[in-house]
């Protein structure tokens, strides 16, 4: 039963041929060029939180950050060079954040509603969940004491080499990374606890942890 | 043999799986949804990991999660147990992909019995008789008005995918045909994700009867008799027995014989079930083959005394079957009963709740698979099924009369069952008789059956 639809979601052994590549890459360039643009302008104009839109087998999504950002223009568009996250529908990642997101819509056309791409929180808990089965590869950036906002990504968990993001479920500071790297965890894991304040003195702890932060090194 | 096998399931087929795997030695992880976090299973497995959501698209039926569950936790072995992706042949092939063994047939071997149009004409090749159909897939309205005038009214609309009675209807006029169409082709796409239907013959007054093969890769295979499942409402079985009291000894022989050449012949490999339906004057059709393990294969079980799950692990590790047809014996009669949560008083709506007592009934032949305990809650996200009431006598009176004082021990509180309607069943005069036809519920209707026995 539904073995149908499972395999055309799945990130099945069919992917990979050079054509593909290219074609994957031509739809790109034609949705980062063409789309996003006008994309970002409506999103902007919109009360939505998060935006979804799907072309063949592309997607491009947009998030605002869930903190109200008094500067226009500052909505978070994070992931490669176009400002948003565009992943083939086989890599399907959950890049979405956690609830908390009351008053604001999520997600908008045929794609899975935001809210529920993520493991359920505990109430008022600031842990990042892991978002699938596989090995957990947390961002050398994600130290204890380092800032980060809602929505920002914490790390990865490996599902057969689809990397799916674990994201930070609120803003606050890195209180402890809970699993090692490299560690098979489960779905809704704990894994990178949060504190709404920094115990930690450093510095580091003033610059928020941003998507381009993935190289700044451990201290 | 495996070490490690990963428990792709839940409800009883997960504990009733962990149980074989057990007793050979195999340890057992059991992947589980956020809504089973408490079941049975979980507490009894070796391990278990929690592998998504309550949605079974992002749990249970969601290869890569399952698969992955599989790969963190050392497994070298996966068993699907049935629904979810028991029967997905890239599923099984992505296992293999990634080094793990499919407990059940390997991917080619799903893949040549995936459609059952398709598996109709290949086996109607090797000599089984398969109902008057459509020529392969109905392309739209026109043909299908064209192929059920050929056929003969009524027909019944069926879909390619899945199983579950969902997508099918009984027409008896182009008019109806013309409004079910869109109807069966919705409720395909939403269940199987495919909408692709073909058209049979309906026979009135039809009985389902099954036989269960178990074939190594060698080309050794036996039958294990033949299951009635002519209780049924809307295509789902309600209660199974066997020996069939449908037909003959000689023409359950024959059946089994049969049937049994036919998939052998065909490159069928591991534990599986050929469905037929018998007519009035004991013609039997084939119309389907499940490639699982079967919800009712403990009635199997009760009167050949092998354990399935135990042969489909075994065959699918490589193993010679090990024993002929003569090894295959069977004894006295066997019945089973789904206990479902489900109100028969409303259109037998699932329901969900608290189980505030439970005692299962015990005694000589009684058996009974259930992941149920007192202050267990069943989701709302799956199917409704509790557990299986299985019966054994020496004969088909006396498995009934200890079926009923089984019923009358059981206690299940805090949720609508069907209990009741399984005590009209036993109190039923065409049951009793052994003369039970497919649609005789429908026609009946439920309610009035169950309001029938009371008076």
């Amino acid at each position: 039963m539904a073995a149908r639809q499972a395999r055309r979601e799945d990130p099945g052994p069919e992917g990979g041929p050079t054509e593909r590549a290219s074609l994957d890459a031509v739809a790109m360039g034609r949705l980062t060029e063409a789309v996003l643009p006008s994309l970002v302008a409506r999103f902007e104009a919109s009360g939505l939180g998060e935006l979804e839109v799907r072309r063949g087998e592309w997607r491009i999504r947009l998030r605002k950050p869930l903190t109200p950002d008094p500067a226009p223009g500052a909505h978070q568009a994070r992931g490669a060079g176009g400002g948003a996250t565009a992943s083939s529908r086989g890599g399907a990642a959950a890049s979405a954040g956690t609830g908390g997101r009351a008053g604001v819509m999520a997600a908008v056309g045929p794609g899975r509603s935001a809210s529920s791409s993520a493991p359920a929180a505990t109430s008022g808990r600031r842990v990042a969940l892991s978002p699938a089965v596989g090995y957990f590869a947390p961002l050398e950036a994600a130290t204890a004491g380092r800032a980060v906002r809602a929505g920002d990504v914490l790390g990865h968990v490996d599902v057969l080499g689809v990397r799916q993001e674990v994201v930070a479920p609120a803003d606050g500071f890195v209180a402890r990374i809970l699993a090692e790297p490299g560690q098979a965890v489960e779905y809704g894991q704990e894994l990178v606890r949060l504190e709404a304040t920094s115990r930690a003195t450093e510095a580091a702890a003033a610059e928020p942890l941003g998507a381009g932060d993935a190289t700044v090194s451990e201290g | 043999m495996f070490e490690r096998i990963l428990i792709a399931n839940r409800g009883e087929i997960a504990l009733r799986v962990l149980r074989t795997c057990r007793g050979m030695g195999i340890s057992a992880v059991v992947a589980y949804s956020e809504a089973d976090r408490e079941s049975r299973a979980v507490q009894l497995a070796d391990e278990a990991i929690c592998v998504g959501p309550a949605e079974a698209k992002r749990s249970y039926l969601s290869a890569p999660a399952i698969l992955s569950a599989a790969v963190v936790t050392d497994c070298d072995a996966i068993h699907p147990g049935y629904g979810f992706l028991s029967e997905d042949d890239t599923f099984a092939e992505m296992t293999r992909a990634h080094g793990l063994t499919f407990i059940g047939p390997p991917p080619e071997v799903l893949e040549r019995f995936a459609s059952k149009a398709g598996t109709r004409d290949l086996l109607a090749r090797y000599g089984l008789p398969t109902i008057p159909g459509s020529d392969g897939m109905l392309r739209d309205d026109d043909h299908a008005l064209v192929e059920a005038e050929r056929i003969g009214y009524p027909v019944l609309i069926k879909p390619s995918a899945g199983g579950g009675g969902k997508g099918m209807r009984m027409v008896r006029s182009p008019r109806e045909l013309q409004q079910a169409l869109t109807v069966c082709r919705s409720e395909a796409r939403a269940a199987f994700g495919d909408d692709s239907l073909y058209l049979e013959r309906w026979l009135e007054d039809n009985r389902h009867v099954e036989v269960q093969v178990v074939v190594d890769r060698y080309g050794n295979g036996v039958h294990m008799g033949e299951r009635d499942c002519s209780v049924q409402r809307r295509h789902q079985k309600v209660v199974e027995e066997a020996p069939t009291p449908a037909l003959p000894v000689q023409g359950r022989e024959r059946l089994c014989e049969s049937a049994l050449e036919a998939v052998v012949a065909a490159g069928y490999e591991n534990v599986g079930t050929l469905e037929f339906l018998v007519d009035r004057d004991g013609n039997a059709y084939f119309i389907e083959i499940n490639c699982r393990i079967q919800v009712e294969h403990p009635v199997t079980e009760m009167l050949s005394g092998i354990d399935l799950v135990r042969e489909q692990i075994r065959l699918a590790a490589g193993e010679p079957l090990g024993y002929s047809q003569a090894d295959v014996t069977l004894r006295g009669h066997a019945l089973e009963f789904r206990i479902n949560a489900e109100d028969v008083a409303h259109d037998f709506r699932p329901q969900a709740g608290v189980v505030e007592r439970y005692l299962p009934p015990g005694g000589p032949g009684i058996r009974m698979d259930s992941h149920l305990f007192a202050g267990y809650e069943v989701p709302s996200y799956y199917d409704s099924l509790l557990g299986k009431l299985v019966v054994w006598g020496p004969d088909r009176p006396s498995a009934i009369a200890r079926a009923r004082v089984a019923f009358d021990e059981l206690v299940l509180e805090g949720l609508i069952t069907n209990v009741d309607f399984h005590r009209a069943i036993l109190a039923n005069e065409s049951f009793i008789g052994g003369v039970f036809t497919t649609n005789l519920l429908d026609r009946v209707g439920s309610a009035a059956f169950v309001a029938a026995a009371r008076a």
